[in-house]
């Protein structure tokens, strides 16, 4: 029995010092889940803690043949979804999150990375900016690959998708990223230039 | 291979997950469009980029904060449960009231004894001499008998409630055999003290409240009490024993 699966047992019978050591293995992990999501330290914090909540009320359906791992994933994207769906109504007639359609749309004219003309931290936090935008599964896919080192396969138990989207999503959400940040780089250039 | 093609694989290949003749047509058309290259090497920089962002503390007092919210969660359980508990014993208390007010109700005619104390007074008042026939006893005791041991645990309870009131009770017998002589040896019994006795009648004194329900107790067995006196609370009580045809 692992420490993770030990901790869940205890956890279940309301111990709550197993399961606050059951936080400190996942906080970082998932924290920075939800931080990548929103691209929002405080918004972050909320969702994290949400997780953290929904998994404690749900122990008793969590299914010791699956990864404690997989399903906390899930449950923070789960998480963020939902949040992404509230805001998302709220912020409709404003909105800037990137959808495919509009994708295609109003990207310029290829020209080079102008990335030489961005200082490495306004870069990084433009990128940040960028991932945000992208919509829950495309970001979700990138967080998870990139940033958490997960296998395609594992990121398909967490989305709980077919392998074959995992690899589609993750290709089609690299592409986004590529041609917003592009757009926002061409962007920071020409205001640079005046 | 051609370019849409290509654009589908850049992520596996640069995951290194296709397998070898996928990987060198991919190569192959990589050397051969240059625009194509342009994208591959833009993807690859994004994500280059993207694996360099790393991950950043988790805010301060962020796992005690969980903690703390899950302390009141299960507080609130409790208290929650507690409610849930008084609820429903509140619901079983007005249930058991309901029914044994329903059920004294039901066997007021017959059965007496299980009236409870504030009925039996609230009753004496709107009774009249010619009434006296309501009190009929029960013409037939194995349902007097059936419905006080269907009552029983309740009935005993309230036994213990139930007095006599007023300095003037009559009790209608229906056996012959009990006399003064009878109400006499009941009060010696009970350590109640008898003040003076004639041939129809007893006089007995209250020394504290626990004895006038002795005294209900007590007369109850012998038939129907009817507490007519004025004069409630006094520490004399005087006993009539009536018949039921009288």
């Amino acid at each position: 029995m692992t420490i993770e699966s030990q901790l869940v047992k205890k956890s279940m019978d309301g111990d709550l010092d197993a399961f606050e050591e059951l936080i400190s293995l996942f906080d970082k992990k998932i924290y920075n889940y939800c931080l990548r999501m929103t691209n929002n330290r405080s918004d972050a914090e909320d969702l994290a803690q949400e997780v953290f909540l929904k998994v404690y009320k749900n122990l008793k359906n969590f299914r010791k043949d699956s990864k404690f791992s997989t399903w906390i994933y899930r449950i923070a994207y789960n998480t963020c979804v939902d949040n992404y769906r509230k805001k998302r109504l709220k912020l409709l007639p404003l909105n800037k999150i990137i959808d495919e359609e509009q994708q295609d749309i109003d990207i310029p004219s290829p020209g080079p990375l102008p990335e030489e003309q961005v200082i490495s931290n306004e870069k990084y936090s433009l990128i940040k900016e960028c991932i945000a935008q992208l919509k829950p599964r495309y970001k979700s896919a990138i967080i998870l690959r990139d940033i958490h080192n997960y296998s395609y396969r594992e990121i398909a138990e967490i989305l709980d998708i077919p392998i074959g989207t995992v690899k589609s999503d993750i290709n089609r959400g690299r592409a986004l990223l590529r041609k917003v940040l592009k757009s926002r780089l061409i962007e920071y250039g020409e205001r640079r230039v005046k | 291979m051609d370019c849409k093609n290509f654009n589908e694989y850049i992520s596996l290949y640069l995951d290194e997950i296709l397998d070898e003749e996928d990987k060198k047509e991919f190569e192959e058309h990589l050397n051969q469009c240059p625009q194509c290259k342009k994208e591959f090497e833009e993807t690859q920089k994004v994500v280059s980029l993207v694996k360099e962002l790393g991950e950043e503390p988790v805010p301060h007092g962020f796992r005690e904060s969980i903690i703390n919210r899950l302390g009141r969660l299960r507080k609130n359980q409790t208290s929650n449960l507690i409610r849930w508990i008084a609820a429903m014993a509140g619901v079983i208390i007005i249930f058991l009231s309901v029914k044994a007010i329903k059920d004294t109700r039901f066997t007021a005619g017959i059965d007496r004894e299980v009236m409870p104390a504030e009925e039996v007074a609230e009753d004496m008042a709107s009774i009249s001499d010619d009434s006296v026939n309501e009190f009929a006893s029960p013409k037939d005791e194995g349902v007097s008998a059936e419905v006080t041991s269907m009552e029983d645990d309740q009935g005993d309870k309230r036994a213990s409630t139930m007095k006599v009131q007023s300095d003037l009770v009559e009790v209608y017998v229906q056996d012959i055999c009990i006399t003064p002589q009878t109400l006499k040896l009941m009060a010696n019994s009970n350590g109640l003290d008898l003040i003076k006795s004639d041939e129809n009648s007893v006089v007995i004194e209250i020394k504290e409240e626990k004895e006038r329900n002795i005294l209900y107790e007590e007369l109850s067995k012998m038939g129907e009490i009817r507490d007519i006196g004025e004069n409630i609370g006094g520490n004399e009580v005087k006993i009539i024993i009536k018949t039921k045809n009288e």
